[in-house]
């Protein structure tokens, strides 16, 4: 599994909930994407995640 | 005396993806030492198009930067940018991203692959701008000026074509004018004149030749003063705009006497002693 670019160790039965409480992620002012399907983070499911799922947690910042 | 002509309080509105804008100046929030700082120059530009950038989040990191709630949302339309994105396919996800976390649907399209100009990559820029369209973005693609791009950009259905300057963040002004003209030329969406300006004497010669709008961010953010410059681009940007309005004078090669050529007062010319001619 990767997330935000990096390899993630993947347990068995491992849901998207758990793994943002695991990285400390706040709900609030976030969007993740997980594989080609993308959530705002708020809404975020908790679906069951793969072993190679490619996970993007983003947040907004400055920029031109 | 009444005028007949006093300087309206806003510039004509501009319509981008069917809402209307009083300013023609739009401002990135790249770059600026503090978010107050920051405010404080969208406030000095009048703009009302902001872009932001989409990033990871540090995993494991206490708190977000509190970007959102430093800009007035109601006020301001967000136009979350995909810098950074180097194939149309990093660009969709970062626009899908952008459109979740934001809410908003607008998208100022970027694909750059190349990291030394931050040329734009045109195939891949017009790829993702027509499914960007599909998805019901409002699209609003970086490129480089380039007018049968533009046409095809214009074609699959772009709100604005936004044809660089210069390269991003070099402050070299209108280098590209020649070209920028022919993306004006004939152009059916609004041509926003995006990177490169340094000085807000190169924001007026761009409306000047009839570009729609202008965006800026290093001009300002790394000027000594940036609330400063930000008031002296949206000036630049207005007296552009109203010049261009107003309509410009044909150049000539030669000169052409401002005062009358009649009646003027000569003396003695002894080579040619017809005395006291003016002709």
């Amino acid at each position: 599994m990767q997330v935000n670019g990096e390899p993630f160790d993947h347990t068995p039965g491992l849901t998207l909930h758990a793994l943002l409480d695991q990285l400390n992620v706040k709900r609030e002012g976030v969007a993740v994407a997980v594989g080609d399907e993308i959530y705002a983070g708020m809404r975020v499911p908790d679906v069951e995640l793969k072993p190679d799922d490619v996970i993007d947690i983003v947040r907004i910042t400055a920029g031109g | 005396m009444t005028p007949t002509y006093s300087l309206p309080a806003t510039t004509d509105a501009l319509t981008i993806g069917g809402r209307e804008f009083e300013s023609r100046l739009m401002l990135g929030t790249g770059k600026f030492s503090d978010f107050g700082l920051m405010r404080e120059a969208i406030e000095a530009s009048g703009a009302q198009i902001i872009t932001v950038a989409i990033r990871r989040v540090e995993l494991n990191a206490p708190g977000h930067e509190g970007l959102l709630d430093a800009l007035d949302l109601d006020r301001l339309q967000l136009l979350p940018n995909t810098a950074g994105c180097r194939t149309s396919a990093e660009a969709l996800r970062v626009a899908r991203l952008a459109r979740a976390l934001t809410g908003v649907n607008w998208v100022k399209l970027e694909v750059i692959p190349d990291p030394r100009y931050l040329l734009p990559d045109s195939l891949e820029t017009l790829q993702a701008a027509r499914l960007l369209v599909d998805e019901g973005f409002i699209v609003l693609p970086y490129v480089q000026p380039d007018a049968v791009l533009a046409r095809q950009l214009e074609k699959a259905g772009c709100a604005t074509v936004m044809p660089l300057a210069s390269p991003i963040g070099s402050g070299r002004g209108l280098l590209a004018r020649a070209l920028i003209e022919t993306v004006i030329d004939g152009a059916t969406v609004p041509i926003v004149v995006d990177a490169g300006l340094g000085v807000p004497s190169e924001a007026a010669q761009a409306m000047e030749i009839g570009a729609d709008a202008v965006l800026v961010n290093t001009a300002v953010a790394e000027a000594k003063d940036p609330v400063r410059m930000a008031a002296a681009f949206a000036m630049g940007v207005r007296a552009g705009r109203e010049g261009y309005l107003a309509g410009r004078m044909e150049m000539r090669s030669h000169a052409s006497p401002s005062s009358p050529t009649q009646g003027v007062v000569r003396l003695p010319d002894p080579e040619h002693p017809e005395v006291g001619s003016s002709k």
